[in-house]
């Protein structure tokens, strides 16, 4: 997957593959909170961000900080726009 | 609860890799790469450490006070536990942490009290070190941390103690696991009992007591009128403990705290307040004034005791 053709869809596909079945299966979308809507914890974040990295190639770890702050959906989507 | 905001967060640290040696950090990493990989996921530790070092970035306490203001949290209890007698790879000593912490209240005026502690093995150096966080720098209270290789009824604190019970200042121990480097086995809160015995002007508080050993926890609060109990470690372990806990009859022996930044990834401060109320932590027979006891009452109890901010607020008027 080439970070430059990453979907809004596949991050959120991304996202849902990682998180637990029963958050998931209501769907993923950008203006879903992490915590209060999908249940992330943080070994689940540190999850999807592992994820993420593996699937779009993207430089995590230039970007740990915003990871750590990011409250919804969108916020990660914007991390990996930014990446 | 109304709703001007008046939370006591009885538990939290400055967000600072300075507060936490390597070697400490190393082994909570340690523990979350085991996690991960058992899952299959593409990790390595390092990267697992960039992740987790990212929730220490706020060593001024900024970032924490807009968080505070975001959640209702008035005022929190920076906690400064010294590890730097047992982990050699501090980054600073415990001096210099001391200032630093001095450094983020007078930053934060109103906003911030510091529980100092001071590894009890430092001798007489040590003591004169309390000392002086305490009458100079009107910390508030002593941090302990029995992992690091002491037990809190143990003579060498005795000393740290008088100073405690002559200002009447509380006393907060870690109870339990923690990073894998320290000493699991000498953190029981039992040990607790003997130095709540001997002085019974100090309020001890026993830190996670929700989650670790908590029938043995909730016995000592029931029974010992000068031990309390913190709650910080439910944002880890679920509420559910927490609704038991209520329900014990110690609901004027229980502190808010978060633990701030250990569960920063989890979310930002109001999150894990709302958290309580979204998934169930207060049974339905709790009252309101219980409540209130548990965000701030209790805690402001056990501040207000102290003999050093009252005299100066008394030689104010």
């Amino acid at each position: 997957m080439n970070k430059g053709h990453v979907s809004d869809d596949e991050i959120c596909r991304i996202i849902a593959s990682t998180i637990a079945q029963k958050a998931a299966k209501k769907g993923v979308s950008p203006e879903m909170s992490l915590r209060g809507d999908l249940g992330v914890d943080s070994l689940t974040l540190m999850s999807i961000v592992f994820v993420l990295e593996e699937k779009t190639g993207i430089d995590v770890f230039g970007r740990v900080e915003e990871f750590v702050r990011a409250e919804s959906v969108a916020d990660i989507i914007k991390v990996v726009r930014q990446s | 609860m109304s709703d001007v905001p008046k939370i006591i967060d009885f538990h939290s640290h400055i967000a600072s890799g300075m507060c936490f040696p390597q070697s400490f950090q190393g082994g909570v990493v340690d523990n979350m790469t085991v996690a991960l990989e058992s899952h299959g996921l593409p990790v390595t530790r390092e990267k697992v450490a960039r992740m987790h070092a990212g929730t220490l970035t706020d060593p001024l306490c900024d970032e924490l006070v807009v968080q505070m203001d975001e959640a209702g949290i008035a005022e929190s209890v920076l906690l400064l536990p010294d590890f730097t007698y047992a982990l050699k790879d501090s980054t600073h000593t415990i001096e210099e942490l001391v200032e630093h912490h001095k450094k983020v209240v007078e930053r934060h005026p109103g906003r911030f009290r510091v529980f100092v502690g001071v590894d009890p093995r430092w001798g007489a150096d040590g003591l004169a070190l309390f000392e002086k966080a305490i009458v100079d720098y009107r910390f508030d209270g002593m941090k302990l941390y029995p992992p690091c290789g002491y037990r809190l009824s143990d003579d060498m604190l005795y000393p740290y103690y008088e100073i405690c019970a002559q200002y009447s200042l509380p006393v907060l121990s870690h109870i339990g696991a923690t990073s894998p480097v320290l000493d699991f086995e000498i953190a029981q809160p039992i040990y607790v009992d003997k130095a709540a015995r001997d002085f019974p002007g100090i309020d001890f508080v026993l830190a996670h007591g929700s989650v670790h050993y908590p029938d043995e926890v909730a016995m000592l609060c029931n029974n010992r009128p000068n031990i309390y109990v913190d709650v910080s470690g439910y944002e880890a372990f679920g509420t559910a403990a927490l609704n038991t806990l209520f329900r014990r009859g110690i609901n004027h022996k229980i502190l808010f705290g978060t633990d701030w930044p250990v569960f920063r990834l989890q979310g930002r401060q109001k999150s894990l307040v709302e958290k309580l109320d979204k998934e169930g932590a207060f049974p339905e027979s709790m009252t309101d004034a219980d409540r209130d006891l548990f965000f701030y009452k209790n805690a402001a109890r056990l501040l207000g005791k102290n003999k050093l901010k009252s005299a100066e607020a008394a030689a104010a008027l």
